[in-house]
């Protein structure tokens, strides 16, 4: 596995930025440079790669725990914890097979699995960061359990670089599930929810869900007892295709192969999908709370999201935008880090 | 500040009952779990609403008066600890379940409710709230969010930031931020996170979505004695490494199996070094087959007993010693001073050996009794607080074994907090950049600084004048800062 350190050439970077009043566009791979939401097309700095910052600086597969530098890619690691038969139960999505660590963890984006095994944000233990003011920083640590100062660590997750260049990071691992079963079953939408309701109310060893009327998908991970016991419990149909799950991950599905724009709409845990709005032509996942659709124009989006009460469409409130504003600023008060990006 | 005015704008705003300056009524609220730390309240407000906790928050910002928000005061690091020159706005009154939802397995909440009562008033379903703080019976979920709380379970269930789905929080500027939901991640930064475990300095939490989880179908309890604690040490390291993620992992000493067993009863076997607690949940069959791999391992790695609960009374009667411990070991000195850091689960063996030899060097006894799974360690220092010195001799301890566990890689706190307790070890522990890091991003909540000044992060003054400094070979902590 390629290993080197880069850090010295990124914070100079940031300073000579800051001298130079100028902007800097952070990349690694740059597989989620489609993504509209943080629009990172739209940043004006120069580019910054983070790729050569790489190499694994500690993994400890007794203490379920792997420091890696950003650059890193998600194979590489995935290669390293199997030697191991451990996962990084986030799972991020490698689009076009592609991604780095950092790239995973400033985008935020979490596998099918989030609602069972965890969000990326989940799995922070730490974060070592140069901030705009080319400070090199480091919050949290490799324990499972830290609440010395804020949690700067996870809002690194999803601020996509505007907050902080992402040097290094440790994860959470943990073992690779003994046994993992696909399962699929004919479900009419009427009939989903009351189905999916023991989801999150049973003690099942659930870890996936995939919904494309009228055909439910679910995936169950655990040891061979506990998946034979739900399998004989659920009355669903082997599906022998384990890949398919990677290919929701990672878009590469036949729904996502799309010239429409693609939607993506958080929904509350539990919702009624007899709601979806009939216009929709749409997938779901995470138990229903994770929903797909692709169409030109959304009908009904901002009625169907306002469901989720506590949840705002697009990018939240202004008054969230206020403090997020006024954090972007505590962290980089020059704006020179992914300028026009998110915020 | 014109005192009377604001006692008059408060007493508009609240009950008459709901505001305490007396000095009688204001005693009750002088400190929190941290009893060693106390200071008179100027006043008390008890809020019984939202639009109370916001007027409160809007007179106290308008007349630049320090507010430290309270929940149950069951926190263990003086992080409620009040302000003579300040309000202190306790939660208690704000404790209803707002609403169960069945579909999505979540309950809402108000900030005063008990963590427990949560979990009672949702078992009819077959659901429970996971994150157990052994004081779960009193603490509020509140308080679980501003210390980000953990417990007994949080080894395979997580901490509070991983079972809480959203809040709402009240900003000293009067604005209501409404973070997460009943769903799963926003397109905006995650201020939900931040929040979680930010005691009280960034904003006044007053309504919370927690995830409910099923109750497990099957649980077993080994308990597990060992004639050396290094051996119970890898005993837990292999059981984790070996791919097992046990509800709960516990250990205990010499000292504090003692202590549990004169004051409980509990059946433990007293002439043993140390004793493992494991806890395994799940389907039956798994449940099975986990205690045969654990009960092998921890034979294999020389525990000289290895008991499975045969009963539920059995395993309840298991826990019932380790849930005593901390009022046990109260019983065998007067005073008791306990600490919070996580270390890598490979050092334990290594801290706990080192803990009993700094506890010979200042002659006053250490019980251990932690959450051995998650390497979050709570050493529990004896001592007399009225014998002159003590206290500070006390401390003095508590500070190195802090020190040791950063020297190790691990932290100052895994689950109590800084509060006012560890802002020196907070200089240990982080550099001059990483708290002027922190204190920019308490500045975007709280520009003014009302919101329990003085706590969670040192300042680097304070840093700088620290005597005894740890440091790291030839490398000072803090380089730039001059010395006195």
């Amino acid at each position: 596995m390629r290993a080197y350190d880069d850090s010295e050439r990124l914070i100079d970077a940031v300073q000579v930025a800051r001298t130079r009043g100028e902007g800097i566009r952070l990349q690694g791979h740059g597989s989620k440079n489609f993504l509209s939401t943080p629009n990172l097309r739209r940043t004006q700095g120069n580019l910054l790669s983070t790729l050569d910052h790489t190499g694994v600086i500690n993994y400890s597969p007794d203490e379920l725990v792997m420091t890696v530098r950003a650059g890193t890619t998600l194979s590489e690691i995935e290669d390293l914890l199997n030697e191991e038969e451990q996962i990084f139960p986030a799972d991020p999505p490698c689009y076009g097979g592609q991604g780095t660590i950092g790239g995973a963890i400033a985008a935020g984006i979490s596998g099918p699995g989030r609602p069972w095994l965890g969000a990326v944000r989940d799995a922070i233990l730490g974060i070592e960061i140069v901030n705009g003011l080319g400070e090199r920083l480091n919050f949290g640590g490799q324990v499972m359990k830290n609440v010395a100062g804020y949690d700067i660590s996870r809002l690194m997750v999803g601020a996509y670089g505007t907050m902080g260049i992402i040097l290094s990071v440790s994860l959470k691992v943990l073992p690779r599930p003994q046994c993992v079963r696909t399962l699929r079953k004919e479900m009419p939408v009427e009939k989903l929810q009351e189905f999916m309701a023991r989801f999150f109310r049973e003690p099942l060893p659930l870890s996936a869900t995939y919904y494309e009327p009228d055909m439910l998908w679910v995936r169950l991970s655990g040891s061979e007892e506990s998946v034979s016991d739900a399998v004989s419990r659920l009355d669903m149909d082997e599906d022998i295709d384990g890949a398919f799950w990677y290919r929701l991950r990672d878009q590469e599905h036949s729904f996502f192969l799309t010239e429409k724009p693609l939607w993506k709409v958080s929904l509350p845990r539990g919702f009624d999908p007899k709601k979806i709005p009939e216009s929709w032509d749409y997938v779901s996942e995470w138990g229903g709370a994770q929903v797909w659709c692709r169409n030109d124009e959304v009908q009904g989006l901002r009625e169907t999201a306002s469901i989720n009460s506590f949840r705002n469409i697009e990018n939240g409130s202004e008054k969230q935008t206020v403090y997020s504003e006024r954090l972007k600023k505590a962290f980089d008060p020059d704006g020179i880090l992914n300028p026009g990006v998110f915020i | 500040m014109t005192t009377s005015l604001v006692l008059e704008l408060l007493r508009a705003n609240l009950a008459e009952q709901n505001i305490i300056t007396d000095s009688v009524g204001v005693r009750p609220f002088e400190t929190d779990g941290l009893t060693a730390y106390r200071e008179t309240p100027w006043c008390v407000a008890l809020p019984e609403t939202v639009t109370q906790v916001r007027a409160v928050l809007r007179i106290c910002a308008e007349h630049t008066v320090p507010v430290v928000t309270r929940g149950a005061g069951t926190g263990l690091s003086g992080g409620a600890r009040p302000l003579n020159d300040g309000v202190l706005l306790v939660l208690s009154k704000m404790n209803r379940i707002l609403e169960v939802d069945l579909n999505a397995c979540t309950a809402t909440v108000e900030p005063g409710v008990t963590n427990l009562s949560i979990s009672e008033a949702v078992r009819q379903y077959g659901l429970y709230y996971a994150p157990d703080p052994s004081s779960q019976i009193a603490c509020s979920i509140g308080g679980n969010v501003a210390e980000n709380s953990g417990g007994v379970h949080c080894l395979k269930y997580g901490l509070t930031v991983h079972n809480v789905l959203g809040l709402k929080v009240q900003t000293i500027e009067g604005e209501e931020l409404i973070l997460g939901g009943k769903g799963y991640d926003t397109s905006t930064l995650d201020l939900l996170a931040v929040m979680t475990g930010s005691e009280g300095m960034l904003g006044v939490v007053t309504e919370v979505i927690v995830k409910l989880l099923p109750e497990p179908v099957e649980k077993q309890v080994l308990l597990a004695a060992f004639d050396d604690l290094k051996k119970a040490g890898q005993a837990v390291g292999k059981i984790i490494a070996d791919g097992i993620i046990p509800a709960g992992l516990e250990m205990m000493d010499r000292l504090a199996i003692k202590a549990a067993e004169d004051y409980v009863h509990a059946g433990y076997p007293t002439d043993s070094a140390a004793i493992l607690l494991c806890e395994l949940d799940g389907t039956q069959g798994q449940v099975d087959a986990d205690s045969s791999s654990v009960q092998d391992i921890m034979e294999r790695l020389g525990a000289t007993e290895v008991r499975r609960a045969t009963s539920e009374d059995e395993r309840d009667r298991f826990w019932l010693g380790r849930k005593s411990a901390f009022p046990a070991v109260g019983r065998i000195g007067p005073d008791y001073y306990c600490m919070d850091g996580t270390i890598p689960r490979r050092e334990i063996g290594h801290v706990l050996d080192t803990i009993s030899e700094l506890s010979k060097s200042y002659q006053l006894s250490v019980a251990n009794v932690f959450h051995a799974g998650d390497g979050n360690l709570h050493p529990l220092i004896l001592y007399d607080a009225n014998k002159p010195g003590e206290v500070e001799k006390a401390e003095a301890l508590g500070g190195k074994i802090l020190e040791l566990c950063v020297e190790v890689g691990g932290t100052i706190t895994g689950e109590h907090g800084v509060g006012v307790e560890k802002l020196d070890e907070m200089c240990v522990q982080f550099t001059a950049p990483e708290i002027r890091q922190f204190h920019r991003l308490k500045a975007a909540f709280d520009p003014d600084g009302l919101l329990n000044p003085g706590k969670a992060i040192p300042t680097l003054t304070r840093c700088s004048e620290l005597g005894g400094m740890h440091v790291h070979g030839t490398q000072l902590p803090h380089p730039d800062l001059e010395r006195f």
